[in-house]
Formats: structure tokens, sequence, C-alpha cells
């Protein structure tokens, strides 16, 4: 039986934060780190990577499921609205079927607004093959 | 600079190779402390981590000011602390609709053995 909601993760993104992500991910497009550079643009000033945010979905799926079911599960999201500087980001999704499919996001709560940054799916995979043996027939199996 | 133009549909753009070690979970559980315990295993919010840092190595001639529009990830399998992995990026398909240049990238990203780890698929706006 899978849960009607995921777990919710929920992360600052501060400057810092932003700084280390692009240490980490060595993408230093100046649009995250140059506040100068970033005011000039059509953003109006510095967001945070989108990918940032979506490790925030994985978090979520991984707190509900357990890291074990990542694998075989899939993601497929839109990135709907940049997330800036001094937000905090919230991940969360809702069951949308009994297939293992679930409505996904992420949003942004700070800087006066409260908004979808993030939309879409994920599909959970099937729970690990279970031993074929059990403990018990095991030792059935043992007795002399 | 791998502009619009000389992006070509159905294509190997490059490969980049990566160690999942001490070092680099360091720097990911020191931003995220609660994936520290999917240790040693790598936590599936670091397959992000793995396709960006493949995807600015290869595309380091980029232009500037793209934008990633959507990302799909599918996790086959999740690497162990020394595994040495190997992320090929492609481009998928590139038009143009409402004048703007579309480009999706796909990544497969494979242990030191050549199975299958995750993939990845980048949809981006493409600047120039």
């Amino acid at each position: 039986m899978r849960p009607i909601n995921l777990i919710e993760r929920r992360f600052h993104v501060d400057r810092a934060a932003i700084r280390r992500y692009a240490d980490i991910t060595q993408d230093y497009n100046p649009i995250h780190l140059d506040p100068d550079f970033a005011a000039k643009t059509s953003m109006g000033g510095v967001i945070a990577h989108g990918m940032l945010s979506l490790s925030l979905l994985w978090q979520s799926l991984a707190a509900t499921f357990g890291e074990e079911r990542m694998p075989g599960t899939a993601l497929d999201i839109r990135f709907v609205k940049p997330v800036r500087e001094d937000d905090w980001v919230i991940a969360g999704g809702m069951k949308a079927d009994e297939q293992g499919h679930y409505d996904v996001w992420v949003r942004a709560d700070g800087n006066g607004r409260c908004e979808t940054v993030i939309a879409g799916t994920a599909t959970i995979g099937p729970p690990p093959a279970r031993p074929t043996t059990s403990a018990s027939t095991l030792i059935a199996k043992e007795s002399p | 600079m791998m502009t619009f133009d000389r992006l070509q549909a159905d294509s190997v753009l490059g490969q980049c190779d990566f160690e999942f070690s001490e070092a680099t979970f360091g720097e990911w559980w020191a931003l995220f402390p609660d994936d520290a315990a999917s240790r040693p295993t790598m936590p599936s919010a670091m397959v992000a981590m793995v396709l960006m840092r493949a995807f600015m190595s290869i595309m380091r001639d980029r232009p500037p000011g793209n934008i990633h529009a959507g990302q799909k990830f599918r996790i086959v399998s999740l690497p162990v602390l020394g595994d040495r992995l190997s992320t090929q990026l492609r481009c998928l398909s590139k038009d143009i609709r409402n004048s703007r240049r579309w480009v999706t990238f796909g990544s497969e990203t494979s242990d030191a053995a050549g199975r299958p780890l995750f993939f990845g698929e980048m949809t981006t706006l493409w600047a120039a």
C-alpha cells in the first residue's frame, strides 16, 4: 500500500548553499553567483540552480519509500519558475493513481510569494524482490 | 562555440568520467546532511549532480544564457563509494518552436563494467 502523500523535504536556499552547489556541480553560470550580472538579465536577480531544488524531490521520494526503492524509479519534471536567493523550497507530492504514479512539486516560499517552481510526475518502481526462501523454511530445510 | 546550428540531432557529444569518492560525497552531505545516511550508496539526489558535472565538462563551449526547462531521470541502479562512473552525453533532438531554439540532451551513466546506472533527458532553451 503506497502512501497518499510524500514526506515533504524543505531547504533554505541562501547564497552559501547556491555557492556550494555551484562548486559541487561546477556550474558557475553568473546568473547563480553574480548579483550585478543577474540583475541585468530577464530574471532580474540571482536564481538558484534548478537541479538544486530537483535534488529535494529525490530526497522526498527517498524519505517516503527508502533509498532502496529509488532504482526503478523515474522522474519527469518541468522547471516552471525560478528559485530566488533566500527562498525556502519545499518538495512533496501526492498519489495520482494505483500504478505507482505521483504528482510531484517543489514550491518556493519567501520573498513575498509562495508558488510552484517545479511540477511533474514520479513513477515509483516495484519493491525489491524478496528472497523466495524465508527464514522459517530455511530452518525447516536445515533441520534433520 | 556550440551554437544551435552546430548541434546535430542524434549525435554523441562526449563522455565524462567521475569517481564517486569520499571527497565528493563529503561535499554533498555538507550541503544535505540527511543524505549521509545512504552511505556507502550514492543518494538518489546526487544523480543530478553527476549529470551536471558531465554536462558542464562536455559542453564547456556553450553560449551563455541557456535555460533548463525540463528534466527526466530514470534510475536503474545506484553506485557505491569508490565506483568509477562514465556519463555519455548525446544531443537527442533540436527544433525551433515559437521562435525559440529547443534542444534535448540525453545522458546515460554507467559503471566501470558498462552496466547502466541512470538515464537523464534534459530539455533546454538554447540561447544562440
